[in-house]
């Protein structure tokens, strides 16, 4: 699939900036810091709690596990810090003229269902919500459905049952379930937020970790109109 | 229904009056050459007069004395009295010049099924935006260009010759395609069903399949709505007032392109994700719309709609006259996302009473053996049986036909189309006596009516009989189709 930097009429908001403004909605997210240098990066991981994730921020990178832009699981601020450096390095070897804005720090989720709730503008229909399995391997098993914003609580419930994985989400093999009534009001909240800010052009919440009780953004980002 | 009535029908609602009612109607480029367009178009308008005689037809040829016997004027100003629709069958170039003058002549509806505008690009937009400037200052609204005309059966005013060769009824057809929409009409008239309005939209210059969609919404003629969509015009349109529909009015849809994918380059996952296809499927989903894959299956789902009850869920009952059958329909019926349901006790001991020791004591109910009829009291029995379970949402038969069709070697049209004809007053009879359970029967037959002949002389009424499918395929799916449409009514209607 072809992922390119945004086109000229449009901003892609970094990990920070998206989070932020999903969370001005009262969409959960797993607080999310921009460290500009090794030092900020260190303060702020003591700040929110070990272990963290560094993740590289740049509007060039797209797929930033791909590259070695993702470090998870650090313990503390020797690790921390020995990640910034990885970070930076394989970054530039990978993609040397990528404009770095710096890393995330955040708090490492705890182990979960990763889905994806998305949003894209379709020419016809106008924007559009989608619901899945997330993760890295999405654009693989494209087990995801959709609906035209705005989605109400019956289309929800029917979104989240008519994926291939659902079974996943009650509970498959003694695994713990997702708390599917939660996420059927999270895609209410999410249809609602994208009704609010018509500039959203595309949207992925990706992973969306889901629990038995409640999910988290772990990762956003958002494409907006210029 | 408490739908918004657009700008345009609001100022000018007598349009639709001169579109599918007009009681004088101009065939502009009428010929006697058999076959071509302004040969159709005049012979069936001439034909459906004969139930209207009021109705003024209208031959206009500047190089024709005289067009199916009908005095030929050299322009639409040449007619002597008024002319409220416009049937305009020459060549693109001349279409702005005809459509001047049937603005002086004060025309409200036109179909222009002249080809050669923006389907061609280049010049023929030009020509098209033309055509459209001109209709707009004269106040004309019209059909096309590009297409195979319109026709409503009820009123007798047609433009498509096809419209004309089926019967009158409910189900109304708007097509994005010519071919298609007479392909849908030959299929639907074979299997007996009636035709209300078609209109094959052409290139949309002017009115769109939405603005056509709003207009069938009101329309009392038209209880069951078809569409072939190849691409809309106004997505969003067409979804919020599919969305007001499909609650009083079924909207059967057969969508082309559902191989096309999102090839464009996208930002995010969703982006890549969210091609056309999937879009409309949503769309259609979220509002009640039946999506079909062929025209096949849309006229076997209309034909369902026009006679059975909705399914209350998904689970089903097999009847059978043999194993085989029962084996591979239930094959079918679970690929189909239908439950083949567990009978109830007391349906089994039921059943114990009327059929031989040796059934199958179990679903699909096998008759071993025995040769009844559909009519048959033990059968009709057996019907009553199912239906009255609790776990039975729908039935599906298979049963030897009604009637002896005779051999390969001795065929006999005659015979065959007696048979039909008595199979249908069986059918009809069964229907009847089992409409109090509210659930549906669909039987599937070696020989359902394909001929639309035989549909029309047999005089069965569609709405009044079983539906005849001639593979368990096509039943099973329209099950499931119609079982999550009951869904979507009842879960939209809380």
């Amino acid at each position: 699939m072809t992922k390119k930097a945004p086109p000229e009429n449009s901003i892609m908001l970094n990990e920070v900036a998206a989070k932020e403004m999903l969370a001005a909605a009262g969409i959960p997210v797993v607080v999310t810091k921009l460290a500009r240098t090794k030092a900020e990066a260190a303060a702020l991981s003591r700040e929110i709690g070990f272990p963290v994730v560094l993740k590289i921020v740049s509007p060039d990178v797209v797929h930033k596990s791909d590259i070695g832009g993702v470090k998870v699981g650090l313990a503390n601020l020797t690790q921390v810090e020995r990640a910034y450096g990885e970070i930076m390095a394989a970054v530039k070897k990978a993609q040397p003229a990528a404009c770095i804005e710096g890393v995330s720090v955040q708090a490492m989720a705890r182990p979960g269902i990763e889905v994806i709730v998305g949003m894209n503008r379709d020419a016809q229909f106008g924007p559009v919500l989608m619901f899945g399995l997330g993760g890295v391997t999405v654009e693989v098993y494209r087990d995801v459905t959709f609906r035209l914003v705005p989605v109400v609580r019956q289309d929800a419930a029917e979104m989240i049952r008519e994926i291939k994985g659902y079974p996943l989400l009650t509970g498959y093999r003694g695994q713990p379930p997702a708390d599917v009534a939660y996420l059927e009001k999270l895609l209410v909240k999410v249809s609602g937020f994208i009704e609010k800010n018509p500039r959203i052009r595309e949207l992925d919440i990706n992973p969306l970790i889901a629990y038995p009780d409640g999910a988290v953004a772990a990762d956003a980002r958002i494409l907006l109109d210029a | 229904m408490g739908l918004r009535m657009t700008d345009s029908t609001t100022d000018n609602p007598s349009f639709w009056h001169a579109l599918f009612a007009a009681d004088s109607i101009a065939v502009i480029g009428a010929k006697n050459t058999v076959g071509s367009w302004g040969y159709d178009a005049m012979r069936a308008l001439l034909d459906s007069t004969q139930a209207s005689p009021s109705r003024r037809i209208y031959a206009v040829n500047p190089n024709a004395a005289e067009v199916l016997g009908v005095k030929a004027q050299a322009s639409v100003l040449d007619i002597p009295g008024p002319v409220e629709l416009a049937i305009i069958v020459v060549p693109a170039p001349v279409v702005p010049r005809v459509m001047r003058q049937c603005a002086e002549k004060g025309v409200r509806g036109a179909v222009i099924v002249s080809a050669g505008f923006s389907e061609v690009g280049g010049e023929g937009a030009v020509l098209e935006a033309e055509v459209k400037e001109i209709a707009r200052r004269g106040g004309i609204r019209f059909i096309g260009p590009n297409c195979v005309g319109h026709g409503d059966r009820h009123s007798g005013v047609y433009s498509a010759v096809v419209a004309s060769w089926i019967r009158p009824g409910a189900m109304s057809l708007l097509s994005q395609s010519g071919t298609l929409g007479a392909s849908i009409i030959q299929n639907a008239a074979g299997i007996g069903i009636g035709l209300a309005k078609f209109v094959s939209t052409g290139n949309e210059a002017d009115l769109h399949l939405e603005d056509y969609l709003e207009y069938l919404a009101g329309d009392k003629d038209t209880g069951i709505i078809a569409l072939y969509i190849e691409g809309l015009r106004e997505g969003r349109r067409f979804y919020n007032l599919a969305k007001e529909i499909t609650p009083h009015k079924p909207i059967v849809a057969m969508k082309a392109g559902a191989t096309s994918g999102a090839g464009r380059a996208a930002h995010s996952h969703t982006g890549a994700l969210a091609g056309v296809d999937v879009v409309y499927n949503a769309a259609f989903r979220q509002a009640g719309v039946i999506r079909t894959e062929d025209e096949e299956e849309l006229c076997d789902t209309v034909l369902a709609l026009l006679s059975q009850p909705l399914p209350p869920g998904n689970r089903i009952a097999i009847l059978t006259m043999g194993g085989g059958f029962g084996v591979v329909a239930s094959e079918i019926a679970e690929k189909e996302g239908l439950e083949i349901t567990r009978l109830a006790p007391e349906t089994l001991k039921k059943l114990d009473g009327v059929l031989p020791p040796r059934w199958s004591h179990d679903n699909p109910v096998d008759l071993v053996g025995i040769r009844p009829s559909a009519g048959d009291e033990t059968v009709v029995s057996c019907f009553r049986f199912l239906m009255e379970d609790k776990n039975v949402d729908g039935v599906l038969a298979f049963l030897p036909p009604m009637v002896d069709q005779g051999g390969v070697g001795n065929f006999n049209p005659e015979d065959f189309r007696t048979a039909q004809v008595e199979s249908h007053k069986v059918l009809a009879d069964l229907n009847r006596r089992l409409r109090p359970y509210g659930k549906p029967l669909y039987m599937v037959t070696r020989f359902p009516i394909s001929n639309p002949k035989i549909a029309a002389e047999a005089d069965f009424k569609v709405a009044e009989t079983i539906p005849e499918y001639g593979h368990p395929r096509r039943a099973a799916r329209v099950m499931r189709y119609l079982s999550s449409y009951r869904r979507y009514r009842e879960t939209r209607q809380k």
